[in-house]
């Protein structure tokens, strides 16, 4: 039983086709690259996995359950989390209290009307925890809008982890970041530990060819090839597809 | 002492302030006013809840406002006691909280404003129209205010005492809601619904709660407002009562504690006092919140909140630095 599970996922909007026949099988503790040219349907299909659209024909699974029509909400109890490729965060709150976000998220805490947040220092602390292990605790007080642009990255890969998925979504992570950051962060992305299933779509073929272990190749809404790193690398359609383009 | 230590002492000293207003101002007239000014406050405090923390503009809230005064009338003319018909009109708004809020909340942005709006204007048609219930125009009366365990508050200071104590109740619930794990989860769904979804949350089931509990401050600003004039009627449903009352929020600043009451006592000073003075108050009002707009659009509180920090980092960097003694 996979860990996700994708089989034929079709979605239109209006009458564009954006995802067509989608398959995809990810395996327990696999780290899968998603590439394909502007436009291919890669973070649709997330959107897609993580519940933010509903598809017109196909199923997604997680680890053997259905969860095609459940609310992300849902599917993020199930173990999905993912990060965005357009950051969205709480940039007037500070980081603990970004991450504590993603915590609370997945507790009965998230209801309380009562207690006052801040003398939480549970919450206070796993959020800490969080942050350390992308090397962000010394942070933890400052707002998010006092940090820069790879630290955002980190706070969301932070909240992500938090939230200890079995199957992680991580939509463009290296995007807008310098060079120094991008080392940083594929530092931290080969972290992860085995038992996340992680699912990435990045353009940096660098970093990605050294994360991931299999590769799915997207044009036009379609999967054109899946298969290993060093298969997909050598085939003449991800020359002819993606690094033409 | 901490940051927030001094903050409660101001609070405090604020609250021993307001306790102690009928001892400065002895004429019964600006106390019924002050009195008035705090029933507003807990109302606009009630719709802060939905437009400054939730994000949902609302245009109906005259309705809320109106029902439970409608509710206790009708059913003390029926012949409940004070206590069973207050129950009864606090339950009632409630309910009408929950359904507004479910039918509304299918849409955001304008589209629950209109939504919002069309259902204030249809409870107005009710209470307008619906003569055999709500007695049309003339709207519904009581005969005398409750005794709250038995105090009597017929007076103009015994009802602004049991005001305030009210405000206090309502100021303390969404203080101690702001600093909730409800709080922040409400204002994260206004700033981020899409990324709080995916975190766990329910969006709709979150905003759901904060209407209801915004229906309920400002049915209970409802029931003041029966108990201080005596009488409700369909002129409190009207759009324009759901646009003072959003004024109030939007004028002292939303999503902030104290300024639905800067809000409220801007409109209610204007109403009853400067009106009496300029023909064209309306025309006056208007001015003061194009000026609101102009230079401080976020509104009174957090407007001077932004100023009085930039005051002291500038005091702070013109000061020459301490002595070490050094140089002696």
């Amino acid at each position: 039983m996979n860990p996700l599970s994708v089989q034929g996922l079709c979605k239109s909007f209006g009458g564009l086709r954006v995802t067509s026949n989608v398959c995809l099988e990810v395996a327990a503790g696999e780290r899968r690259l998603i590439i394909g040219p502007n436009g291919a349907g890669k973070t649709t299909l997330f959107n897609l996995i993580g519940g933010e659209i509903t598809p017109d024909s196909g199923t997604v699974s997680v680890l053997g359950r259905d969860i095609t029509r459940s609310p992300s909400r849902a599917r993020a109890r199930l173990g999905i989390a993912r990060t965005y490729q357009i950051i969205t965060l709480f940039p007037h709150d500070t980081l603990i209290r970004n991450v504590s976000m993603a915590l609370m998220g997945l507790m009965p805490l998230r209801w309380n009307p009562i207690v006052n947040l801040n003398k939480r220092r549970d919450i206070a602390d796993q959020a800490q925890d969080a942050l350390a292990r992308v090397n962000l605790a010394h942070l933890g007080d400052r707002k998010l809008s006092e940090t820069s642009y790879g630290e955002r990255r980190r706070v969301e890969i932070a909240m992500a982890l938090a939230q200890h998925p079995r199957v992680l979504l991580l939509d463009e992570p290296l995007a807008g970041l310098s060079v120094g950051e991008r080392l940083s962060v594929q530092d931290l992305l080969l972290s992860i530990p085995r038992d996340v299933t992680t699912v990435m779509i990045e353009h940096d073929m660098d970093v990605a060819l050294r994360f991931a272990e299999r590769i799915t190749l997207m044009n036009f809404g379609s999967v054109i090839l899946d298969g290993t790193r060093e298969e997909v690398v050598n085939a003449p359609e991800t020359k002819e597809v993606y690094f033409a383009a | 002492m901490t940051a927030s230590s001094f903050k409660g002492l101001w609070i405090a000293l604020f609250f021993v302030l307001l306790a102690t207003l009928p001892l400065w101002i002895s004429d019964g007239y600006y106390v019924n006013i002050a009195s008035q000014i705090l029933i507003w406050a807990v109302a606009a405090m009630g719709l802060n809840l939905i437009v400054g923390y939730a994000g949902l503009v609302s245009l109906g809230h005259a309705a809320l406002f109106a029902i439970s005064g409608y509710a206790v009338g009708i059913a003390m003319s029926a012949g409940f006691g004070h206590l069973a018909a207050a129950l009864l009109g606090i339950g009632i708004s409630i309910l009408t909280a929950a359904i507004f809020g479910a039918l509304s909340l299918r849409s955001t942005g304008i589209g629950f404003l209109m939504i919002t709006l069309a259902i204030g204007q249809i409870l107005w048609g009710i209470a307008y129209r619906w003569v055999s219930l709500t007695n049309g125009d003339n709207g519904v009366s009581i005969s005398s205010r409750p005794a709250p365990f038995g105090f009597n508050i017929e007076d103009a200071t015994p009802f602004y005492i049991f005001t305030l104590m009210i405000f206090a109740l309502a100021l303390a619930s969404t203080a101690l809601l702001v600093f909730s794990p409800l709080g922040a989860a409400i204002r994260g769904i206004r700033d981020e619904p899409r990324r709080m979804d995916a975190l766990g949350y329910n969006v709709w089931l979150t905003r759901f709660s904060v209407f209801v509990m915004s229906g309920f401050w400002t049915s209970i600003a409802g029931l003041l407002f029966l108990y201080y004039n005596g009488f409700v009627s369909p002129q409190v449903l009207t759009v324009q009562s759901s646009a003072e009352i959003l004024l109030m929020v939007l004028s002292g600043g939303s999503a902030t504690l104290f300024g639905p009451l800067v809000g409220s006592t801007i409109i209610v000073l204007m109403k009853n006092v400067a009106s009496s003075f300029v023909e064209r108050w309306s025309l006056v009002l208007g001015l003061i919140f194009v000026l609101i707009i102009i230079f401080i659009p976020e509104g009174i509180v957090p407007g001077l909140v932004s100023s009085g920090r930039k005051a002291v980092q500038l005091y702070k960097r013109r000061r020459p630095p301490a002595s070490t003694g050094a140089d002696l």
